[in-house]
């Protein structure tokens, strides 16, 4: 599946956003889930507490299956319920990879949609390691394939980037 | 009768289904994603058995097949016993805490109306959930298979051929 870090901290994310933002986090279900919990329900919950505790105001937390699907992310944006609440949002958080993050940025061409996702590669998920590896990095990256792959947090430092949830 | 039905290879388990139903009826999602072993999930849901159980043991017959053959709750008849999660083979009846009533899967009966197919199917987004009569997909399987049974036989004819030459 795809590997996705973060090229934002904490910090750096609340840099971008204002107090009167309506925010929507949004997340996909599949691969990011995988990548150290950067996505999924978990994660939506725990950015959304945190922000909230900061004082910011997260309308709605959006959980996808696959963002890379434009059919399911272009849904969201004519079917109720969440046509009204993505209408009222100003910023979504996406906790997806680089895919999902343009189709965000082609449906929702109004709102501001913060450049979270660093897409590094293809990974694997074993129960061996209990984790997903990225075993073939995309060639910008300057990293080399290993069938063993790589964990995510070597990843992360070597690329300057973060590993996991917010 | 044409059913909601699994092809279990091409589940991800994106819960995508989960999140359809849950925004379709206003409440919680019908259906269920288990994972096994944190690799292998499994998408469950009603299957609006021909001798369902749950309709079998409701004590105030709340359970009933309406005209698309879908095993459906009456609310306003339902007690909330939970017999019927109890005798479901796949345990997928629901207790919702708020109506104290059971919830299940009515097969998305007024999407059917309108000639549309349930939310789960719809968004499924790997086409792991299929809505049709058991016989039509099995014909569709069949000749899926028939076409790579023909693709092998054309190959190893060609080396045949080849070798004969």
């Amino acid at each position: 599946m795809i590997v996705t870090l973060r090229k934002l901290s904490y910090d750096d994310l609340k840099a971008q956003l204002k107090k009167d933002d309506k925010i929507v986090i949004w997340s996909c279900n599949n691969c990011v889930k995988f990548c150290n919990g950067f996505g999924g329900r978990q994660a939506m919950a725990s950015l959304k507490e945190k922000l909230e505790k900061d004082g910011y105001n997260v309308i709605h937390t959006e959980l996808i299956g696959l963002s890379c699907v434009l059919d399911l992310v272009h849904l969201r944006a004519i079917e109720e319920p969440t046509k009204t609440i993505f209408e009222e949002a100003t910023v979504i958080i996406p906790l997806a990879c680089e895919d999902g993050y343009e189709n965000l940025k082609y449906v929702f061409k109004k709102k501001r949609i913060i450049d979270v996702p660093l897409t590094v590669g293809l990974g694997v998920f074993s129960t061996e390691f209990g984790a997903l590896r990225l075993t073939v990095p995309f060639e910008n990256t300057g990293l080399e394939k290993k069938i063993e792959g790589i964990p995510l947090e070597e990843v992360a430092k070597k690329l300057n980037a973060h590993a996991g949830p917010f | 009768m044409k059913k909601v039905y699994l092809v279990p290879n091409r589940c991800l388990g994106c819960e995508e289904c989960i999140e359809a139903c849950s925004k379709e009826h206003g409440d919680t999602s019908r259906n269920y994603v288990l994972w096994i072993d944190q690799v292998y999930p499994v998408q469950l849901r009603c299957s609006h058995c021909e001798d369902a159980p749950c309709m079998r043991i409701c004590p105030v017959e709340a359970i009933k097949r309406n005209e698309h053959g879908a095993v459906v709750i009456d609310e306003s008849l339902c007690i909330g016993c939970g017999y019927c999660a109890l005798v479901c083979p796949f345990g997928i009846p629901k207790f919702a805490e708020t109506t104290k009533k059971v919830v299940k899967c009515d097969m998305c009966s007024d999407r059917l109306k309108e000639g549309e197919v349930p939310v789960c199917v719809r968004n499924c987004p790997t086409m792991a959930l299929q809505f049709g009569e058991i016989g039509e997909l099995e014909d569709e399987r069949r000749k899926r298979l028939a076409k790579k049974v023909l693709a092998v036989g054309t190959y190893l004819r060609e080396i045949i051929t080849l070798q004969e030459a």
